[in-house]
């Protein structure tokens, strides 16, 4: 897993290239959870996420929920076909906010 | 282990030698020192007391110092008992192949007083540092190996026989891919005609997961106590919508478990299942066909407070199967990052014998062979409920 963060100003958005599996969430959670308690607003661009496990659900949720306390919001931008499958088999696709810019296939 | 009472073992076959560096160690505070006179003695002496450090001549009668070194490391005692060489000045060949044989370092005579203190002394010291780690690990491994039984005998064992008149089966599997992991498996009675079917996953593996899943497990478990325990699991939502609550109240790490509860009316056959974020089990009708229980969805338990939950229904017929599976099976991964999937586990359903004793363990042993030898993936538990037309035997 590598990520790109662009913070300049009050939105954020990270970019994660890779699988969130158990080592993917060890490079995401520092930055998620201190981006979450900081903006108003977490765009992560999902489109190069080759696979989400629970662990990694379960940060994304986090960041969500953090965010949401604040009167934020944290969306997940492109996700490919199986990602989003797994997001929605898990109970999870009102607290995880998918969004499509049209710039990627899914 | 200190210098005080660290236990050195001098093995030289010229007695001066010996004297001479059993003088220079007790001057350095060392009380406990032996002496042996060649290899075979060292060895006698070694196997019946356990030495801090050796010190150890090459050039010896009966067996030399590199027969010590061998017979050390082929009993692994090497690992554990670090050992100084010692050497003429200017042999630098036997030195190599002392160290390569696994000794530690090396002395050279005549001696040098202040080397021999710096090394004795700093060979001592990683000795007593390994030691201490060896122990702590010994340790954390005999608890998490005492965890890993504990959490092991939560799951009921196999059952086959008849229930209100119908013959079924229930095999039940659970393994963790560490010593404890996150995924929970049970099966119970409520009532005379009701069986629970349950199936967890805590989003996590390993020790923290493992008390998640302890606790969702106890949790569901004494609802069973109350008096109204009939009327909550004949609607398994109501029941799973208790156990959520109290798992997401204060659950600021949100960690979460996804989890099938089903409730089967044994004497009707209807099965009522929830699902909180669980991927749908897998149902095998009599006629072979396989189908997927995926309604009934809902968030993850621990995320929500107030997530409400619904059931949805299905009737069971004679010789189906249902098979509800955790996504350590399914999201199993190969070396070239190939999924296991779901089909393969459809297909192991279709190809299912009712004569077969632990299929379970049958698909789990699939699953850690698809992986070949990579480290097991995740936590996996299943639980497979068949319908027998006829009474097994």
């Amino acid at each position: 897993m590598q990520i790109a963060i662009n913070d300049a100003g009050s939105t954020a958005t990270v970019t994660m290239v890779g699988r969130l599996d158990i080592s993917g969430a060890e490079v995401v959670a520092l930055p998620l959870a201190t981006l979450s308690g900081s903006k108003n607003a977490l765009i992560i661009d999902m489109a190069a996420v080759t696979f989400v496990a629970s662990i990694g659900l379960r940060h994304l949720v986090s960041a969500a929920k953090a965010i949401g306390r604040r009167g934020g919001r944290l969306v997940l931008l492109n996700p490919n076909a199986a990602v989003a499958e797994v997001i929605t088999t898990a109970g999870l696709a009102d607290l995880l906010v998918v969004e499509r810019d049209g710039s990627a296939q899914s | 282990m200190t210098v005080s009472n660290a236990k050195i073992l001098v093995v030289d076959d010229v007695a001066e030698n010996r004297d001479l560096l059993a003088r220079r160690l007790a001057r350095l505070g060392f009380t406990s020192i032996d002496q042996a006179s060649n290899g075979v003695e060292a060895l006698a002496a070694i196997g019946t007391k356990s030495y801090d450090l050796l010190l150890l001549d090459i050039m010896m009668p009966e067996l030399d110092g590199f027969g010590v070194l061998e017979a050390l490391k082929r009993d692994g005692r090497i690992n554990e008992l670090p050992v100084l060489v010692i050497s003429a000045l200017g042999e630098i060949e036997p030195v190599v192949r002392c160290i390569e044989l696994g000794a530690t370092d090396f002395i050279t005579k005549p001696f040098n007083p202040t080397l021999l203190r710096a090394r004795v002394l700093a060979t001592i010291e990683n000795k007593a540092l390994s030691d201490l780690m060896r122990d702590e690990l010994r340790r954390k491994q005999l608890e998490l190996n005492e965890a890993r039984t504990l959490q092991l005998a939560l799951a009921p064992q196999r059952f086959a026989g008849t229930v209100c008149g119908r013959a079924l089966s229930i095999d039940v599997l659970l393994d963790p891919a560490k010593e404890v992991g996150g995924d929970l498996v049970d099966y119970f009675r409520v009532g005379d005609d009701m069986i629970i079917l349950a199936l967890g996953d805590v989003s996590d593996k390993g020790a923290g997961a493992a008390l998640m899943m302890a606790r969702t497990h106890a949790m569901l478990r004494a609802l069973t106590a109350r008096p109204d325990a009939a009327a909550l699991f004949r609607a398994p939502q109501q029941a799973l919508g208790i156990v959520n609550a109290a798992l997401a109240d204060g659950n600021q790490s949100c960690m979460f478990v996804t989890f099938l509860l089903a409730s089967l009316d044994v004497a009707t056959a209807r099965l009522a299942y929830v699902r909180a974020g669980h991927i749908p089990p897998f149902h095998r009708n009599g006629a072979g066909k396989i189908g997927r229980l995926s309604g009934a969805g809902g968030p993850p338990l621990g995320l929500l407070e107030n997530a409400t939950y619904r059931a949805e229904t299905v009737d069971l017929g004679p010789d189906d199967r249902l098979l509800i599976v955790t996504d350590g099976f399914t999201e199993a991964h190969d070396p070239g990052d190939s999924l296991f999937g779901e089909a393969r586990v459809e297909a192991f359903l279709a190809g299912l014998a009712a004569a077969e004793r632990e299929p379970l363990r049958r698909l789990a042993d699939h699953v850690r062979a698809f992986e070949s030898g990579r480290r097991p993936f995740d936590d996996m538990a299943a639980i497979l409920l068949s319908f027998e037309s006829r009474p097994p035997s």
